[in-house]
C-alpha cells in the first residue's frame, strides 16, 4: 500500500525522488508524527525533510490560549519541534534536512515549502480539535489536507507510550531552552545598569509620598492648631491634606513610571 | 437582617466564582499556569484582581465603620494601605517580576544560589504571615455572615472555606485572578452606589455638606464613653440625626468634633508605628507580592501598580465621605449601639445599615455581596500563594527534587486544601475572639522579614548571604517580642515603649544588623547576574 502512495505520487508530481516531508510544531501529536514519518523514510529509504514555523502563540484568544498552552509548555517551545524530528531522525539513521520559517500562515509555509523540494507525501499530527475550538482556530492538518497537490499522511491523536521515547528528546530540549535563556543575560559592566540612580528616583518617589504622610502624623500629633485651622468652609487643613495625599500619591506615581521608563530607556 | 436581594446576589456570586473555575480548570495543568497564570495576565487585570486581592472585609466594612465612630482620625490607615503601594512601585515592583518566577523566595535563591536556609526561612516566613492573615479572615467573615445573612458561624466559615478551596484547587491562579477581578469591581462598585446614593439621599450630592456635618459631631466612640453614666441620656433609637446630635453637642460643649486629628491617636510615636507597618508591611504581604509574577511584562508590573493605586486611592476616598455620611445619618443607632454595649456591631456594621437606610433591601444586598466579595478574594489569594510555596519552595526544592510538573501541581493543590481545612480549622475554634491582633502581626511580621531582606538583596552589591539570613531573623525576633509585649500588656522591653505595631523597632533593627553582617562578610552571591536581571533592560 505505502509503495503504492510512493510510485503514484513520484509518477504524478515528478518528484525527484524519495522524499518524505514532515511538518512538526514539537506538540505531542507532532511528535507521534515525526515518529510515524521517521519509521516511514526507514522502511522506505526516503529522505526526510522536516518543516517547522515558529508559531506566534500570543495572537490566539486568551482562553484557547489558557488551554493550550498548558499543553504546549509541557510539550516545550514550538521551534523546538524541528531539531527533536533531526535528532530523532539521525538516532535512526535516516537522512533529514531541517527548515525553519519565522512566522507566517503555517498552512502557506508547509505547502510553499513541499512545492520546492516535491515530496513523495507530506506527514503531519492532528490535535484532534473539535466543535468551536476548531472554527475558532482553524486546523493546520485540516488545511493541508484541503489544498495540498501532494498525498497527505495524517496521525490523529497521540499515545503517552507510543511517544514515550520521543517525548524525552524533546524535554530534554526544553531543558537546554532554560538553560539557554539564563545564559541569554548580555554580559553588560554593572556600572551601566544606573543602579545608583535608579535607586535615587526610588527613594525620591517614596519620599514624594512618605514625607506629607509623616508629615500629617507630625502635624496632627504635635501641632493641633495649625491641624484644625479651617481653609475651605468647614474642612480644616487635616481634612484637606487626607484628600490630597490620595492624588499626590497618583501624580507621583506617574512621575515615577515616566522617570522610570526613561532611565531604562539610557540603560 | 437577611434580605431576599442579598441572597439571591450570594449565591449568584458563589454560583459565577465556581462557574470561572470550570472555565479556567485546564489551566491549572502545569506549574507555571497553576502558580502564576502562565505570566500571562495583563496589567489592567492584574490592578483590578490587586484591588480585590487586597482589599478585604476590614477595609470594605471596617475602614468607613471605623471612620463613622473615630471620626476622620481613621483615615490615617487606609492611607497607610495606599502608601504601601507607593513603596512596591518605587522599590520593588519591576524587579521582583524581572527576577521572580513563582515565589519571593526564589527571588532570595536567584541571587544567593543554593541557599536552604533563605530558601525555607522564606518559605516559612510567606506560610506564618499569610496564614496569621488569613485566620483573622475566616473569623471575621464567619462572624459577618452570621450577623448579615442569619447563618450560624460554622455554616459560614465553612461555605466560605469549601467555595474558595474548590475554585482555587479547580482553576489555580487563573481562576483566582478571574475571580478576583469581578470581585473587585463588584466591591469598589459597591462602595461606589453606597456613596452616590448616600450623597444624594441626605447631601443634596454636595460632599462638602457632609464635612460640614462632621465639623458639628462628637464621635460617637467618644460621647457614648463621656455618656455612660449620664442619666439624662434618653432612647437614641427614637430621635433623628439632628436631634440626637444637637443633644449630644449641648450636653458635652468643646468636645473633639469628627473632623479634629488626634482624638484617637494616642501619641507621635505609636501614630508613627503604625504607619511604618502599615506601609512596609503592605510592601513585604506574600499574596501582594505573588501577584507581581503573574504579569506579562515587566513594565506591567509597574503600570498594574499604578492601577491598584488609582482604584485603591479613590476607593479609601470614599470610605472617608461614606464613614462621616454614616456617622451622620446613622449617629442615633451608633449611639444606641455603644450604650448598649455593642461597639463591635457599631464599627462592622455601619456601611450595610447606611445602605439599608439609604436604599432599602437592594442597597442592603448590594453592601452585604460586597463585603462577601472582598472576604472571598483576599482568602482565594492567601490559599494560593500559601501553596505555591509549600509545593515548590518546600516540597519540589527539598523532599522531591525530581518531582515532575504534573505532581507537583498535584502537592500544590493538596497543600490549598490541607493547609484552607486547618485555617477553616482554628477559624472554627476561634469563634467569637477578637483576632485583629493577628493581622497587626502579619503587617509587622512582612514588613520586618520580607521587606528589608528585598529590598536589600535587589539594591545593594555588598548585601551578602550571611547579611540576608540576619536581617530575616532579627526581622522576625524582634517583631515577634514586641507583638508578644503587646499581647501581654508589657509596656516595655528593654526600656522601648511598647507600640501598637512592632515595624518601628523590627525595620530598623533587621536593616541594621543586615548591613553590620553584611560589612564583616564577603558572600554576595551571584551578584552581577542578579543585578543585571533585576536592574537591566525592561523591553
Amino acid at each position: 500500500m505505502l509503495e503504492k502512495i510512493l510510485n503514484l505520487a513520484n509518477g504524478r508530481n515528478n518528484g525527484d525522488g524519495n522524499i518524505i516531508l514532515l511538518a512538526t510544531d514539537g506538540s505531542k501529536p507532532a511528535l507521534t508524527a515525526t515518529k510515524k514519518a521517521v519509521e516511514l523514510a526507514k522502511a522506505t529509504g526516503a529522505s526526510l525533510h522536516v518543516v517547522c514555523i515558529k508559531e506566534d502563540l500570543m495572537s490566539m484568544p486568551l482562553e484557547i490560549k489558557g488551554d493550550m498552552v498548558a499543553e504546549e509548555e509541557l510539550m516545550g517551545i514550538h521551534a523546538k519541534g524541528g531539531e527533536v524530528a533531526m535528532e530523532w531522525a539521525s538516532r535512526n539513521s535516516v537522512p533529514a534536512t531541517l527548515k525553519t520559517y519565522l512566522g507566517g500562515p503555517v498552512v502557506g509555509a508547509i505547502l510553499d515549502y513541499a512545492r520546492q523540494i516535491k515530496p513523495a507525501f507530506i506527514v503531519l499530527g492532528h490535535a484532534g480539535r473539535s466543535g468551536w475550538e476548531k472554527i475558532a482556530l482553524g486546523s493546520v492538518a485540516e488545511g493541508v489536507m484541503k489544498h495540498s497537490p501532494y498525498p497527505v499522511i495524517m496521525t490523529r491523536g497521540y499515545d503517552d507510550t507510543y511517544i514515550a521515547d520521543i517525548l524525552e528528546i524533546a524535554l530534554a530540549k526544553i531543558r537546554e531552552v532554560e538553560e539557554e535563556l539564563v545564559e541569554e543575560i548580555p554580559q553588560i559592566p554593572l556600572e551601566e545598569l544606573h543602579i545608583r540612580r535608579k535607586l535615587g528616583i526610588a527613594v525620591g518617589t517614596l519620599m514624594a509620598f512618605l514625607a506629607p504622610y509623616f508629615g500629617l502624623g507630625a502635624l496632627n500629633s504635635l501641632s493641633l492648631g495649625t491641624a484644625t485651622t479651617k481653609v475651605l468652609g468647614d474642612a480644616n487643613v487635616t481634612v484637606i491634606w487626607v484628600l490630597l495625599l490620595f492624588p499626590i500619591g497618583w501624580v507621583t506615581a506617574i512621575v515615577f513610571h515616566r522617570m522610570a521608563t526613561t532611565a531604562e530607556g539610557k540603560a | 437582617m437577611t434580605s431576599a436581594v442579598a441572597m439571591i446576589l450570594v449565591v449568584g456570586l458563589i454560583a459565577l466564582s465556581l462557574g470561572v473555575a470550570v472555565y479556567t480548570r485546564r489551566s491549572a495543568r502545569t506549574s507555571s499556569e497553576f502558580y502564576v497564570a502562565g505570566q500571562n495576565i495583563s496589567w489592567l487585570q492584574n490592578a483590578l484582581a490587586l484591588t480585590g486581592d487586597y482589599l478585604s472585609a476590614a477595609s470594605f466594612l471596617g475602614v468607613a465603620g471605623a471612620i463613622a465612630i473615630f471620626g476622620i482620625d481613621k483615615t490615617w490607615d487606609g492611607l497607610g494601605y495606599f502608601g504601601g503601594y507607593i513603596v512596591l512601585l518605587a522599590l520593588l515592583a519591576v524587579p521582583l517580576r524581572k527576577v521572580g518566577k513563582y515565589t519571593t523566595s526564589e527571588i532570595l535563591t536567584t541571587r544567593f544560589k543554593g541557599s536552604k536556609s533563605l530558601r525555607f526561612g522564606g518559605m516559612m516566613g510567606a506560610v506564618v504571615i499569610s496564614t496569621f492573615y488569613v485566620v483573622p479572615q475566616i473569623v471575621g467573615a464567619g462572624a459577618l455572615l452570621q450577623l448579615l445573612m442569619g447563618w450560624n458561624f460554622t455554616f459560614s466559615v465553612l461555605i466560605i472555606g469549601v467555595l474558595v478551596i474548590a475554585y482555587v484547587t479547580t482553576g489555580g491562579m487563573r481562576a483566582t485572578t478571574y475571580n478576583q477581578i469581578i470581585q473587585g469591581l463588584v466591591l469598589w462598585g459597591a462602595m461606589f452606589i453606597i456613596m452616590i446614593l448616600m450623597l444624594g439621599a441626605t447631601f443634596g450630592f454636595n460632599p462638602g455638606e457632609v464635612l460640614s456635618q462632621a465639623d458639628k459631631m462628637i464621635p460617637p466612640q467618644l460621647a457614648s464613653g463621656l455618656l455612660a453614666n449620664d442619666p439624662s441620656v434618653p432612647d437614641f433609637t427614637t430621635l433623628t440625626p439632628d436631634q440626637a446630635i444637637s443633644f449630644v453637642t449641648g450636653k458635652l460643649t468643646g468636645q473633639n468634633t469628627a473632623l479634629t486629628p488626634g482624638t484617637f491617636a494616642p501619641n507621635w510615636m505609636n501614630t508613627m508605628a503604625l504607619a511604618a507597618g502599615l506601609v512596609f508591611g503592605t510592601a513585604g504581604l506574600p499574596h501582594v507580592l505573588t501577584r507581581y509574577y503573574t504579569v506579562r511584562r515587566p513594565k506591567d508590573a509597574r503600570t498594574s501598580t499604578i492601577g491598584v493605586l488609582l482604584m485603591i486611592g479613590s476607593f479609601y476616598i470614599m470610605t472617608v465621605f461614606v464613614g462621616l455620611g454614616a456617622m451622620y445619618i446613622l449617629y442615633p443607632d451608633l449611639m444606641g449601639y455603644f450604650l448598649g454595649g455593642q461597639s463591635s456591631i457599631a464599627q462592622n456594621m455601619a456601611v450595610p445599615l447606611l445602605a439599608e437606610h439609604t436604599g432599602g433591601e437592594i442597597m442592603l444586598g448590594v453592601a452585604i455581596g460586597g463585603a462577601f466579595c472582598a472576604i472571598l478574594s483576599t482568602v482565594a489569594g492567601l490559599l494560593i500563594t500559601i501553596g505555591t510555596t509549600v509545593s515548590h519552595d518546600f516540597y519540589k526544592e527539598v523532599i522531591n527534587k525530581n518531582a515532575s510538573d504534573r505532581r507537583e501541581v498535584l502537592v500544590a493543590k493538596l497543600s490549598i486544601v490541607a493547609m484552607g481545612a486547618m485555617a477553616v480549622g482554628i477559624s472554627l475554634g476561634m469563634a467569637n475572639q477578637n483576632v485583629s491582633y493577628l493581622v497587626t502581626l502579619a503587617f509587622g511580621m512582612a514588613a520586618s522579614i520580607f521587606f528589608p531582606v528585598l529590598f536589600m538583596s535587589i539594591w545593594w552589591k555588598r548585601y551578602t548571604r550571611e547579611g540576608a539570613l540576619a536581617t530575616m531573623v532579627t526581622g522576625l525576633l524582634v517583631s515577634v517580642v514586641f507583638v508578644i509585649a503587646t499581647l501581654t500588656d508589657v509596656n516595655s522591653v528593654l526600656g522601648l515603649p511598647v507600640l501598637v505595631n512592632p515595624a518601628l523597632y523590627s525595620l530598623p533593627a533587621a536593616i541594621i544588623v543586615g548591613v553590620v553582617v553584611s560589612l564583616l562578610t564577603k558572600d554576595v552571591g551571584d551578584v552581577e547576574n542578579f543585578m543585571r536581571k533585576a536592574h537591566g533592560k525592561t523591553e
